[in-house]
């Protein structure tokens, strides 16, 4: 599946640059940039990811509980969010993906291998959504 | 009664001399009564003479016995108030003996009184400075208490019986027992009431029974108490002994675990913010630095290349030392458990100067190493040996010079597995070695020095090789002279050894029990694969989904996991990549047994090792054995 639309959640500015930048070389069309979870969730009226990418540490609302709401809307709820985030302790990142997200990455990434990471996780999501349809 | 006593017997004395008068009256009667001529009225004249005499002698007798026994009567009763606490003093009448009596009666007197009076003036002064010793005792435990009650944690004083004699409110809060009624009361009762909440009630129980038989044998009573129904703290207990080494008593303090625990929240806290704000700057200079030398932006020329990877090469450097911050602060708060398995040393050589190759070749060093092929397993961590190794081997390159060599060497000495790595380079002075293991030293002083790093590596090295139950040292004779670091590891007992016999895998039912997490979605199937490793001897717990086997996973730090990569939810490739992101469980095996035909992905992802569902059984126990001897 290729990946057209992004929403990225990254307060951030040099790294929404890096992550746009990052993305957008691998061919990614559409990339959405807000600053905290917030506006994250405000842009979905307007806008549908392929997947939403979130920081955990913004002002506002940080990233755990913008996930934890991403998936109680059943409007949202089947958009895939993977956390981009420089928390890296393991009750970190188990904490994110209690919150329903299905992929952790951690930062400092390699931009030019971000897509890949991106892509393989998404691959994992349909193939775990093949299995349980067997 | 004395009185009539004295006039009784003056009476008789009296009535002694009257019949001795009336016999010489008698006696001149006689006389007179032969005499020639009539002496009748000179006969009666006697006689009215001796009735006289005698009457005379009775009135006066009784008349002076009547005033002695008077006087005598006075004395007695002086003597009657003395005993009352009266000091009387007698008036002396005459002269006589009796008047002498009186006299040393009240003389005595006197001398009682003198003599009561400095009595009464030195129980006066006792008694002030008894009044003033209670007011000190008193301020004194006034304070003692005051000091008692401003100590958070719990402070109790037992005596020899192990009867409280002192305590604060913070026992009377642990063991809910009102402060009234702690005086006296018995450590025994006391642990009672709170029986229901001691972590460890077996050893408590044990060590209570050895303080009955013999207080001086027991040093250290600790009792930790969990939370329910009051706080968790923990009471450390110790005797307290005379100069002779004889027990007195006991004193124990409690620590809050609460508060323990909330610094280590807090320190966690610490580290995740500062980990935190360093890497996010990181991120974009490694990812700016990254899009322009992977050519985002344009064509990158050769010069431009260079100097792009002098950048990145230098932003890892510094991600590296994030990283060995994050890993001595977790080493020391005990946070990393080494995965202890039977492992071969020589496989580690191998791989450390694998990862050490493009710096040997940088420096122009030559690297070499000598390990005998006898040289026993060794019981250890894979990964964390081999960070040693290659941090030992990072210094030896940076001190070396051009055309030098460094040659790594193992050998067995009393159970123990030293390794070395001997470097010709700059060697240094060796008041120096003792420090080289601390934290942030390094060889030379902080403006001279020449390598590079924070110094942290050394110390890293010492925290591992310390938590294998071996020891860390360096040799040098002095600057120029070059330098070798020796480590010891244990060397794996025979049954646990796994070594190479004809090219085959001992059994790994020799190894030592190990912890092995079995995730699969199919509960059949996870109890098959368990039932597996259970038969080799190992424990096994298993989840049945992604969310369960990542809870599982950073709970116990199983010593290998097996992994199905197809799951509902939270799938195998998220389970991986979070077993291998987070801290504490990255280094554990894994081998991902699927029905995905491509292992490609799933070692990308971090597995070490692949299996194809149906699995093999004798294959599944061959991988198993490898990966739990970290081969």
């Amino acid at each position: 599946m290729g990946i057209v639309r992004v929403l990225l959640a990254e307060d951030d500015p040099d790294i929404q640059k890096v992550v746009r930048m990052s993305l957008k070389v691998k061919g990614v069309k559409e990339i959405v940039v807000t600053d905290n979870g917030e506006e994250c969730l405000a842009k979905l009226n307007e806008f549908t990811p392929d997947v939403i990418l979130l920081d955990v540490m913004m002002p506002k609302l940080d990233g755990y509980a913008t996930c934890r709401r991403l998936k109680e809307n059943p409007a949202t709820r089947d958009i895939p969010v993977i956390f981009l985030t420089a928390k890296a302790q393991h009750y970190e990142v188990k904490q994110g993906l209690d919150a329903g997200a299905l992929g952790y990455l951690i930062k400092p990434f390699d931009p030019m291998a971000l897509h890949d990471q991106i892509a393989d996780l998404l691959a994992s999501k349909g193939r775990a959504q093949e299995g349980q349809g067997k | 009664m004395q009185h009539a006593k004295l006039i009784h017997k003056f009476l008789i004395v009296s009535g002694a001399a009257a019949a001795v008068v009336v016999l010489l009256g008698l006696f001149l009667d006689r006389q007179l009564e032969r005499a020639p001529q009539d002496v009748g009225s000179l006969r009666t004249l006697v006689w009215a003479s001796i009735a006289l005499a005698v009457a005379v002698i009775f009135v006066a007798a009784f008349v002076h016995v009547r005033m002695v026994a008077d006087r005598i009567q006075r004395v007695l009763h002086g003597m009657e108030e003395i005993r009352k606490g009266q000091y009387p003093h007698l008036v002396v009448e005459s002269k006589d003996e009796v008047a002498e009596l009186v006299r040393g009666f009240n003389q005595t007197v006197e001398e009682l009184r003198d003599r009561d009076d400095k009595l009464k003036s030195w129980a006066g002064h006792r008694e002030s400075e008894l009044v003033k010793l209670s007011q000190v005792l008193e301020e004194e435990r006034e304070r003692l208490e005051a000091v008692l009650a401003s100590i958070g944690d719990g402070v109790i004083v037992l005596d020899s019986e192990n009867k409280v004699i002192m305590a604060n409110r913070r026992v009377s809060e642990i063991f809910g027992v009102p402060m009234e009624a702690l005086h006296r009361a018995d450590l025994r009762k006391l642990i009672e009431q709170v029986k229901h909440r001691l972590m460890a009630p077996d050893v408590v129980e044990q060590k209570m029974l050895d303080l009955q038989k013999d207080p001086s044998l027991v040093d250290e009573i600790t009792l930790e108490l969990d939370d329910p129904g009051g706080p968790a703290i923990r009471l450390y207990s110790a005797p307290v002994r005379g100069a002779d080494g004889k027990v007195l008593g006991r004193i124990a303090t409690s620590l809050d675990l609460g508060r323990e625990r909330e610094l280590d929240r807090l320190k966690s806290e610490f580290l995740s913010t500062i980990s935190h704000e360093l890497r996010t700057p990181l991120t974009s200079v490694k990812g700016a630095l990254g899009l322009v030398r992977g050519g985002a932006v344009g064509a990158v020329s050769s010069e431009m290349k260079e100097l792009l990877d002098i950048a990145l090469t230098n932003t890892d450097r510094l991600i590296r030392v994030i990283n060995d911050i994050l890993d001595i602060f977790q080493l020391e708060r005990g946070q990393s458990r080494m995965r202890l398995m039977n492992m071969s040393v020589a496989q580690s050589v191998t791989r450390a100067l694998r990862t050490v190759t493009s710096l040997a070749d940088l420096r122009k060093v030559q690297v070499e190493s000598d390990i005998p092929a006898s040289l026993p397993a060794v019981k250890g961590d894979p990964k964390r040996v081999e960070q040693v190794l290659v941090n030992l081997l990072n210094n030896a390159l940076k001190f070396s010079q051009p055309q030098g060599k460094v040659i790594v060497r193992a050998s067995l000495a009393d159970g123990m597995v030293q390794v070395s790595v001997s470097d010709s380079g700059r060697g240094m002075n060796p008041a120096f070695l003792d420090r080289l293991f601390e934290k942030f030293e390094h060889a030379q002083g902080s403006l001279t020095r020449e390598s590079q790093g924070a110094g942290l590596g050394l110390a890293i090295c010492r925290h591992i090789v310390n938590a294998h139950g071996g020891k860390i040292w360096a040799e040098s004779e002095g600057e120029g002279k070059g330098a070798t670091f020796h480590f010891t590891l244990p060397a794996a007992d025979r049954q646990g050894a796994v070594g190479l016999l004809g090219g085959k895998l001992m059994d790994a039912q020799l190894a030592a029990r190990r912890l092995i997490l079995v995730i699969d979605d199919d509960e059949d199937v996870a109890r098959v694969i368990g039932y597996v490793f259970e038969t080799m001897g190992h424990r096994v717990i298993t989840a049945h989904n992604g969310k369960e086997a990542i809870e599982l996973a950073g709970k116990h730090h199983p010593d290998m996991i097996t992994l199905d990569l197809v799951m509902p939810e939270v799938d195998g490739y998220a389970v991986l990549r979070t077993v291998r992101a987070a801290e504490g469980t990255q280094r554990i095996p894994i081998i991902c047994i699927s029905m995905e035909t491509d292992p490609g992905q799933a070692i990308a992802g971090g597995a070490d090792y692949y299996l194809e569902k149906p699995v093999d059984i004798e294959k599944l126990r061959d991988v198993a054995a490898r990966a739990l001897s970290g081969l």
